[in-house]
This record gives structure tokens, C-alpha cells and sequence, in this order.
């Protein structure tokens, strides 16, 4: 029987992980439970129980807010890395999109400029979005216009592998093309799958 | 026209010409002879009846040849039905809890909570059990879900590995009969593992019981805050934690004793009737009959003795530092199958001193081994699902 030794090693670290958070919920019900019987108690003032039970919500809502705070900060901070990195592969990649129009498959450059003209977190989304040019613009008809993207240089899905092992909330990209003043014209994802 | 009257008669009995492999003949007879061992467990033995009756029987229908409406061979059969409705949901075990729930007297507990931490430590067969399985070759999830055996809840198996693994995979019916068969062994599995770990000394050592009187209002705060903790620390957990919370909560408020005999009785009774049999889908021979199963059955048997032995080392452990020592015996009534593992060692006590008298302490042990496998199903799913 083959034994799979690199699952093991995986599960042995979880299983520290496990036994210690057992360990840290059953003690916080310990305390919670020794709390509860004091409180319970009738050798304990009314009034000092009512301060206690002050202090206790002040500490709560204090400790929420702060790390309220605390992940929000994280999550600007994440955002803004994943938009720099995407931002930077965009450009060291030549990625591109393609247009389909009049059942040809045109890539951007000729009806929109090859450089995205910005790069955003959404949610768990990158949104890379394609401006078409102005002069385009109003020739193109908007209702058949579609769009897919290219795996030419660039493969968005591999990229999209890479960065998931290190950023697990990113789910996908899209990918819109708009009109000059911003209206989406058309988007697709890439899922990374 | 003999041969016409013949062929309508064998129309009739089709079964006999649609299943024309003897392997499935084979397959399916030993899944009968499985079904008729739970009957036999159940009625002879009395092991687990409220289980293994049901599901014995649920196998053998499961596994007889183009049994499509009892929901073997068809999604809209009776039986698959009811999985769908009760067991692929997480419905069933979360009604059942409401039950156990409502027959749990946390006092014993309440006035000495840290015995909680012996129901910590009684569930480290969970995490042994997931080394074992995955250098045996399953997958990260697959071993969690094989793990949870050693929870020792039924209730808590299922819905850990329905969430794991999808309600339809192969592999939990062999994980939820393991869990249920190994609940009605402990009284075979726990002593010898107990004898192994501990001297006749230890076993003999005395643990005075002082009966201090809980609060109505603790016992009433208690599911409240519980539900709350788990909901905040282990919010994987809080659907089970929360539904066990909510029984006892009706058992103690004191104001909805119908209810609480209802929930304990005929809730608990309708839901386990439902589960019992609706488990069987997953016991069909093609899904049964696997190398995986035999491992299956022989992981959940390392994982309530290393319950067992997590729990009696604990307390040989805390025994090093304390002047008035613990009954090592009672670290084994952790393991959450209540109350039989309580009497167990309560017995094993008896046998060597008959003025030993550590049932309140074991019980206790007990109770909070039923809380903390709860919590241990909430923490495996929130690092596996």
C-alpha cells in the first residue's frame, strides 16, 4: 500500500492547529462558564454585577471596533497590492483583449488602445477596463459588439492560478470595454479554471 | 403458446433475467448479510436498536435488484426522497440534536466546568485519525471527514461529512455506520484501552463529589452564552451548537415542559426512525463494497481508542502537578457518546473498589465531551470545507 507522506506532513500541522483551537474554545467556555456562576452568585452585590456586566460590553464593542478597523485597513492594503501586481503583469505581458466585430476578432490597439486605461479591485474581482477610442466609438454598433480575451503572450488563466495561491479571495477577471463616458459596452470573465 | 404463457411469467419476475451478473448477485447478497448483522446487533445484542434496526433493514431494500421506488435505483424514490429532504440538508441530525439537547443535564458540569477539559482532550482521536488517513492515501477533506468518527456523534458525522464530501459521495455511509456501530462498541472498546493506559491503583483512586447547587439562571444562561461563543469562536459550529443549545434551553427554562418532552421523546423518536432507514441510500453494494470501506471501518476504530486515550493521558498528565489526584478513568468518559460512556467507567470503578463512587464526575466528563465533539465538527469544517 502506498503511503502518501506529503499528506501527512499537511495533516500533522493541521492536527496541531485543531487541537489547539479545541483547546482554546473549551477554555474560553471554562472562563465563561466560572464567569456565569459568579455572576449567578447571591454573594455578589447587584450593583457590582451591573458594573461588570458594563465593563464587559465596553471591552466587546471596543475589541469589534478595533479590529473592525484593523481589517479594513488590511483590505485597502490588499487591494491595492493586487492592483499594483495586476497593473504590472498587464504591462510586462503585452495582455490584450479582443474585440469581435463584423465577425472579426480585433485586437485592442486598433479600436481601443493596447494599455487598459484602468485597473481596479472589485470584491474578489480584478477589472481591467478598455476604453474604446472616440473615434470608434460612434461608428461601432454597441448591441453586437462582443469581446473575449487573448491567450496570445499572455495566458490569463495561468496568471489567475498564481495569484489565487496567494491572494485566495481573487475569483476572477473581468475584463469591460467602455464608451467614452464610461457606459460598459460589453465585459467577460476569466475565471481561472 | 406454452412459450407465451412462459415469457409473460418471466415478464412478471423480471428481476431474475434484468440482473444477469453474478458479481451484483454477489454484491448484493452480502450487503443483505450486512443489513441482517445490524438487525441481529440490534435485537440480539440490543446495540444501538433505534439505529442499527433501521438501518439493517434499509440496506437489505436498498439492495435488492430494481428496487426504484423505494429510491435505490431512482432519484424519485421513497428513500431518496427523504435523504434529500432530511440528510443531504443537515435537517435530520440538526432535529435530532434539538432532542439530545433537551435530555442533557448540563449540572453536573456546571458546577465543576473544568471538566470541560477533558472533553478537549477526549476528541484528540479526531486529529489522530486524520494523520493516520491521510498517509493511508485520502485526500485532505476525505480524511477530515473519516476523522469525525471519533466524535462520537452521529448527528455531527453527518453533517461534517455531508459538507465535506457532498451529500452523495460513496463514502458516507461507511462513515456514518462506522460512527453509529462504534457509539454502541463502546462498552467492548473502551475497557481494555483504559486497563491498557492505567494502573489498578490509578483506577482506584477516590474522587470526592460535592453536590453545589447550580442556578436556575445559570442553567438557563448556559445554552445562551455557549451558542454565543461558538457562534463567535467556531461559527462552523453554531448550527450544531446551536440547535443542541436550543434543546436544552427548552429543557431548562423552566416554562415549556410539553415541548421539552415532546422534543425529547417523539422528536428524537420520529427523527432517528427517518435517519435511521434514509441512511441505508448510502449503503448500496456498488458504493459499499469498496477497500475504502474496510478502512473506513478500521480508522473509526483507532479513533475512539485514541479518544479514550487522549482523554485518560490528559488526566495522568494534570495528575503530575496536582496534590489531590484524579481518577485517570474519568479523561475516558470524554469520548461523547453519553451516557454510555460515563457508565463505563463508573462501572470499571465499581469493579475495583465498591465504594468507589465517580459517576457524577464521569458524567460530567461526559456531557462536556458531547459539547466540545460539537465543537470539534464546527473546527474541522472551518479548516477543511
Amino acid at each position: 500500500m502506498k503511503i502518501y507522506f506529503d499528506q501527512f506532513l499537511e495533516s500533522f500541522g493541521k492536527m496541531g492547529i485543531g487541537m489547539a483551537s479545541i483547546i482554546i474554545v473549551i477554555g474560553v467556555l471554562i472562563i465563561s462558564v466560572m464567569l456565569l456562576n459568579l455572576f449567578t452568585s447571591k454573594k455578589i452585590k447587584t450593583s457590582r454585577k451591573i458594573i461588570f456586566v458594563s465593563a464587559l460590553l465596553v471591552v466587546v464593542i471596543g475589541v469589534s471596533l478595533l479590529n473592525g478597523i484593523r481589517i479594513e485597513q488590511e483590505k485597502e492594503e490588499e487591494r491595492i497590492r493586487i492592483e499594483k501586481e495586476v497593473k504590472e503583469y498587464v504591462e510586462n505581458n503585452e495582455a490584450k483583449i479582443l474585440l469581435y466585430f463584423d465577425d472579426y476578432f480585433i485586437p485592442t490597439g486598433y479600436l481601443a488602445p493596447e494599455k487598459p486605461t484602468e485597473i481596479k479591485a472589485e470584491g474578489e474581482n480584478i477589472v481591467i477596463i478598455y476604453t474604446l477610442m472616440q473615434e470608434i466609438s460612434d461608428a461601432v454598433n454597441k448591441e453586437e459588439l462582443k469581446a473575449s480575451y487573448d491567450n496570445g503572450k499572455s495566458d490569463f488563466n495561468l496568471v489567475l492560478a498564481e495569484l489565487q495561491k496567494e491572494i485566495k479571495e481573487l475569483k476572477s477577471y473581468e475584463f469591460r470595454v467602455c464608451d467614452e463616458k464610461g457606459t460598459v459596452l460589453v465585459s467577460v470573465i476569466a475565471d481561472g479554471k | 403458446m406454452l412459450e407465451g404463457f412462459l415469457d409473460k411469467i418471466l415478464e412478471v419476475f423480471s428481476v431474475f433475467t434484468a440482473v444477469s451478473d453474478p458479481m451484483e448477485w454477489l454484491k448484493m447478497a452480502i450487503m443483505w448479510a450486512i443489513g441482517g448483522l445490524l438487525i441481529y446487533l440490534a435485537i440480539k445484542k440490543e446495540m444501538e436498536p433505534t439505529l442499527l434496526l433501521p438501518m439493517g433493514l434499509g440496506t437489505i431494500l436498498v439492495n435488492l435488484p430494481l428496487a426504484a421506488d423505494v429510491g435505490a435505483t431512482s432519484s424519485e424514490g421513497a428513500i431518496n426522497v427523504l435523504y434529500y429532504a432530511g440528510i443531504a440538508n443537515e435537517l435530520f441530525p440538526l432535529l435530532l440534536f434539538i432532542g439530545i439537547g433537551a435530555m442533557i443535564d448540563f449540572g453536573p458540569l456546571l458546577s465543576n466546568p473544568k471538566l470541560m477539559l477533558f472533553g478537549a482532550a477526549a476528541q484528540a482521536g479526531i486529529f489522530f485519525t486524520l494523520i493516520m488517513a491521510t498517509l493511508l492515501g485520502f485526500d485532505i477533506r476525505e480524511a477530515a471527514s473519516v476523522a469525525i468518527i471519533g466524535a462520537a456523534d452521529g448527528p455531527t458525522s453527518i453533517v461534517v461529512a455531508d459538507k465535506l464530501l457532498g451529500p452523495s459521495n460513496p463514502l458516507n455511509g461507511a462513515i456514518i455506520v462506522a460512527a453509529y456501530s462504534y457509539m454502541a462498541l463502546v462498552p467492548i472498546i473502551q475497557p481494555p484501552v483504559i486497563k491498557l493506559l492505567t494502573t489498578k491503583k490509578e483506577r482506584m483512586i477516590k474522587m470526592s463529589y460535592s453536590q453545589s447547587d447550580v442556578s436556575k439562571t445559570t442553567r438557563i444562561l448556559f445554552p445562551i452564552i455557549v451558542t454565543v461563543i461558538a457562534g463567535l469562536v467556531a461559527p462552523s459550529s453554531v448550527a450544531l451548537v446551536g440547535f443542541l443549545m436550543f434543546g436544552n434551553l427548552i429543557r431548562e427554562c423552566g416554562v415549556l415542559d410539553s415541548l421539552g418532552e415532546t422534543a425529547q421523546k417523539v422528536l428524537a423518536n420520529l427523527v432517528t426512525i427517518f435517519l435511521g432507514i434514509t441512511i441505508a441510500t448510502r449503503m448500496q453494494g456498488t458504493d459499499f463494497l469498496q477497500l475504502e470501506t474496510l478502512l473506513i471501518l478500521g480508522l473509526g476504530l483507532v479513533a475512539f481508542v485514541f479518544d479514550t486515550a487522549g482523554g485518560i493521558l490528559f488526566a495522568k498528565f494534570l495528575n503530575l502537578f496536582l496534590k489531590k489526584k484524579i481518577n485517570p478513568m474519568i479523561g475516558a468518559a470524554g469520548i461523547s457518546a453519553f451516557p454510555m460512556s460515563g457508565r463505563v467507567v463508573h462501572k470499571m470503578a465499581l469493579k475495583e473498589d465498591p465504594n468507589n463512587f465517580i459517576l457524577m464526575q464521569a458524567i460530567g466528563v461526559n456531557v462536556s465531551g458531547q459539547v466540545a465533539s460539537v465543537i470539534a465538527g464546527g473546527i474541522i469544517l472551518s479548516m477543511f470545507a
